[in-house]
């Protein structure tokens, strides 16, 4: 659906992407994440034609973005990071002007503003000026201008920021509506406890080149390394004892004792940890919480990027 | 299901454009499509039209209308009454001329003030809003834009026109005006309106600020006005203009008798008006459509601008050819117009990007010697080149058909060699502030100004100063005959307009006519040589092969083919 193939980006003194190859997959949600200046908008810009890279080249939906832009933007939806608005116009109006800025049917423009509008929540705002609306419904209705004419990838920068909790929760809802609806999505943020409910893949970027892209299990599973379990002793002083029974099993690659709580390393491919419950149990030493260290794509990006910024 | 989205998605778009009919139906509707269904023409009419602003705006105009006209036929009653002999049906008549004038001064200004601010400011607020990127997104076109732009501009300006139709209806109580005059007034008004807001928006589309493009816009409307009246008042006493053709409009100024020769076929001076306007609103409009969604983009390739030059450059030379060519003295001033555009395109190419560009680097493969010639300076050459080349052949059409082949010649041959010094004196300027300062913008205004006070001012001070008091003219009698260098004076002199010759009896021989021209190419050498050493004063940078100044770079982004030499030496290497 979106293949990226050697996109380099030089502006006067800065290189702003280096030699960027990425493919996402068509229903994919692509999680695009990396500090600020790292390129993300950069990438974002060049794939929605607002900027000409130095070298390389993108399709989207087979639509080469430098040879064929007309049909590029035909097929995407683009919310920028910071946007204005049109504030003397209409909810409908607003619509309005980009369902035709797209060529659609003026018959065919109303069914399809009140379609977005129920999508966005915003149908009650139809008759609304858009300076009154408050910033969240702003942010919504720039996603309802986005999907005026059924793009089949969006492209979200940082579509949340700036938003309350409550809207950043509604955000968030419709986004996973747009999940359901099998359109391709690229979101770039900089919460990335958002981008793990909803995202299947991610890209981590850093001064201009991707770190680690793929699928966010496989991503976890490569960082990890192991697996680690967390256990809590009923009592510290079994500690000692417990530390000797499970470094002798096989299956263990290393055990640390912090007073009654342990952490047990196994290797990734262990598909069941449970013979560690088992182990201890059956030589009578009594736990109080037995469960497998998660990591998170908070852990992901923090121990992929160094936090350099260009 | 995603597929299934494009198709439907690929026929909601398409449907409109695949409707039946015939190739003149289709055009219609396509005309129609792009101005009634155009997103920008229907948001700006929603936007003005809604509020009160429009409401109290347009109640005060219509006010002051009322309070001109209550003004004018009060003082001229009083007059008429105060009056022993009065011929009341003159009085009637001049009351509404007056009238009408007033009326048509203050329309006049409002609208062609009101019209390129509004043009500039819809361009610019979509820049200042952050709105820019959601229409580059969208398949809006730039020229959906730019046409939606100008027709709710229209629009606004022709209802501020028809408001005040009910106030010079009263001229028709009055007599002396008939209603075909106020639709000329209407029509030029709108017309030239329309030049302006182009220029309007083609200025917008290069600016970033309303406040900034507005303020540039100001100063282009104020060239554009004083170059339309100086043609209108230059040209048009030079070829004792006959009737026809609108008062604002200068493009039938070199219509003797009311007509335009157009190789030998006359058109109406009114039709060459709205020819010449509508060829100068598609000019501006191309220039907009080019670099409003991207000012980076070049408004007109080197080629184009000489295609444009060289179309120009015909349609005057279209003015002198055939039987129907009129006496020799309309060369001078054909000579101007050639000189204006060769001007505008000098100062383009020569208050350009200091650099080596890939526009001749086809030519710079097959004549070595040009390697080593910036690229604006081939282009300036090239351009003037071309003048000549249409030149010679404007002057053996000119010369055949003429009543007098000997005077013609000679007016010929004198015009072509000033305008071509001439062009070359303001390139070299042009060349060498464009190494002297930063930016383009700062070249241009550099050399503008320069020119300003050299063509212009300066010129007109010293008549002003001579006319207020004529002892001062045989003080300067001979200083005086400088004037003869500066282009209007020199061309007007060969066009009968003896402009020196006015200002008290200064004795004026014809030798300055042959040296002018001298001057101007002394000059240009000077101010190249100055500009070479400026050039090669600068390092050269290995990574793109440009002349930079070390630390104030004339561009940022240059325009540069940076392989251009590897090219080359390959290309050499092949054919060796």
């Amino acid at each position: 659906m979106i293949a990226i193939k050697g996109l380099t980006k030089e502006y006067k003194n800065v290189t702003a992407l280096r030699d960027l190859t990425m493919t996402i997959a068509q229903g994919d949600i692509f999680g695009y994440i990396g500090p600020n200046g790292a390129g993300k908008t950069t990438t974002i810009k060049i794939l929605a034609t607002l900027v000409k890279p130095t070298s390389g080249h993108a399709e989207i939906c087979n639509y080469n973005i430098l040879t064929q832009p007309d049909d590029v933007k035909r097929v995407i939806g683009y919310m920028p990071d910071f946007f204005g608005v049109y504030d003397d116009m209409k909810v409908w109006e607003y619509l309005d002007f980009f369902g035709a800025a797209y060529k659609i049917e003026k018959t065919k423009r109303r069914k399809i503003i009140d379609d977005v509008l129920e999508l966005t929540d915003l149908g009650e705002k139809r008759n609304d000026f858009v300076e009154a609306l408050s910033r969240g419904m702003k942010q919504r209705l720039c996603l309802a201008k986005t999907l005026v004419h059924d793009p089949q990838v969006l492209l979200l920068d940082e579509p949340a920021s700036g938003l309350d909790p409550r809207a950043r929760i509604e955000m968030r809802e419709l986004l996973k509506e747009l999940r359901n609806l099998g359109k391709t999505v690229l979101i770039s943020s900089h919460i990335l406890t958002e981008l793990s409910d909803f995202c299947n893949t991610i890209g981590i970027l850093e001064k201009g080149e991707l770190l680690a892209a793929g699928e966010v299990s496989a991503i976890m599973d490569q960082i990890k390394g192991a697996r680690i379990v967390e256990i809590t002793l009923r009592q510290a002083d079994d500690a000692p004892r417990a530390h000797d029974l499970l470094i002798a099993h096989p299956e263990v690659t290393a055990v640390e004792i912090d007073g009654a709580d342990l952490q047990v390393e196994v290797p990734i491919t262990c598909d069941d940890v449970s013979f560690i419950n088992e182990a201890l149990t059956t030589s009578g030493i009594r736990i109080t919480s037995f469960r497998e260290s998660e990591i998170d794509l908070e852990d992901i990006f923090m121990k992929i990027t160094k936090g350099a910024v260009q | 299901m995603a597929t299934g989205a494009v198709e439907n998605q690929e026929q909601m778009i398409e449907g409109a454009s695949a409707r039946p009919g015939r190739a003149g139906t289709r055009a219609i509707r396509w005309i129609g499509d792009q101005i009634i269904d155009n997103p920008i023409f229907l948001r700006e009419l929603r936007r003005r039209m809604r509020g009160r602003a429009l409401f109290i705006a347009m109640i005060a105009y219509i006010a002051i209308m009322c309070a001109v006209a209550f003004v004018v036929i009060f003082a001229k009653t009083m007059e008429i009454r105060t009056s022993e002999v009065v011929n009341i049906h003159f009085k009637m008549k001049e009351m509404s001329d007056q009238l009408f004038t007033w009326v048509a001064v203050i329309q006049g200004v409002l609208v062609l003030l009101v019209g390129p601010i509004i043009t500039a400011g819809i361009a610019t607020s979509e820049k200042e809003k952050k709105t820019l990127d959601f229409l580059q997104v969208t398949t809006l076109h730039p020229w959906a834009f730019v046409i939606g732009a100008l027709a709710s501009t229209m629009l606004y300006i022709l209802l501020v026109l028809l408001c005040a139709l009910p106030v010079l209806s009263i001229t028709f109580l009055f007599g002396g005006r008939a209603p075909s005059d106020i639709a000329a007034s209407f029509g030029s008004l709108l017309l030239l309106s329309m030049i302006l807001s182009a220029g309007g928006l083609w200025i917008a589309s290069i600016r970033e600020r309303s406040r900034s493009a507005q303020s540039a816009l100001l100063f282009v409307v104020g060239i554009i006005i004083v170059n339309f009246l100086l043609l209108r008042f230059f040209a048009g006493r030079m070829l004792s203009l006959g009737g026809g053709g609108s008062a604002l409009l200068p493009f039938s100024s070199f219509a003797p008798g009311g007509q335009v020769n157009i190789f030998g076929v006359g058109v109406r001076a009114w039709h060459a008006d709205i020819i010449g306007a509508l060829i100068v609103i598609a000019f501006f409009a191309l220039l907009a459509a080019r670099r409003i969604f991207n000012p980076e983009n070049r408004a007109l390739s080197y080629w184009q601008g000489l295609v444009f030059f060289a179309v120009a450059q015909l349609l005057v030379a279209a003015q002198l050819w055939g039987p129907r060519m009129p006496q020799p003295d309309i060369i001078p001033g054909a000579g101007i117009v050639t000189w204006a555009l060769l001007m505008v395109g000098v100062l383009v190419y020569q208050t350009g990007r200091v650099e080596m560009g890939n526009e001749v680097w086809r030519l710079k493969r097959r004549f070595r010697f040009l390697r080593g010639i910036d690229e604006s300076v081939i282009h300036q050459l090239m351009l003037i080149g071309l003048w000549v080349l249409i030149a010679q052949w404007w002057l053996r059409s000119t010369v055949a058909y003429a009543t007098q082949p000997q005077v013609t010649h000679r007016l010929w041959i004198q015009t072509l060699w000033f305008v071509t010094a001439n062009a070359l004196f303001a390139g070299a300027l042009g060349r060498f502030f464009a190494h002297l300062t930063r930016t383009r913008s700062s070249a241009l205004r550099w050399t503008f100004l320069t020119l300003l006070i050299l063509y212009v001012i300066l010129p007109l001070a010293i008549i002003f100063l001579v006319k207020m008091n004529s002892a001062y003219a045989s003080q300067f009698t001979v200083r005086l005959t400088v004037l003869a260098h500066v282009p209007w004076v020199y061309l007007g002199q060969l066009g009968g307009e003896n402009v020196i010759r006015e200002l008290g009896n200064v004795p004026f021989e014809g030798g300055i006519l042959q040296t002018a021209p001298l001057v101007y190419l002394v000059l240009a050498g000077v101010f190249y040589f100055l500009a070479f050493s400026l050039h090669r004063s600068r390092r050269i940078d290995p990574d793109y092969g440009v002349a930079q100044r070390p630390e104030r770079p004339i561009s940022e982004k240059p325009f540069i083919r940076a392989d251009i030499f590897q090219i080359l030496r390959r290309d050499a290497a092949e054919l060796d």
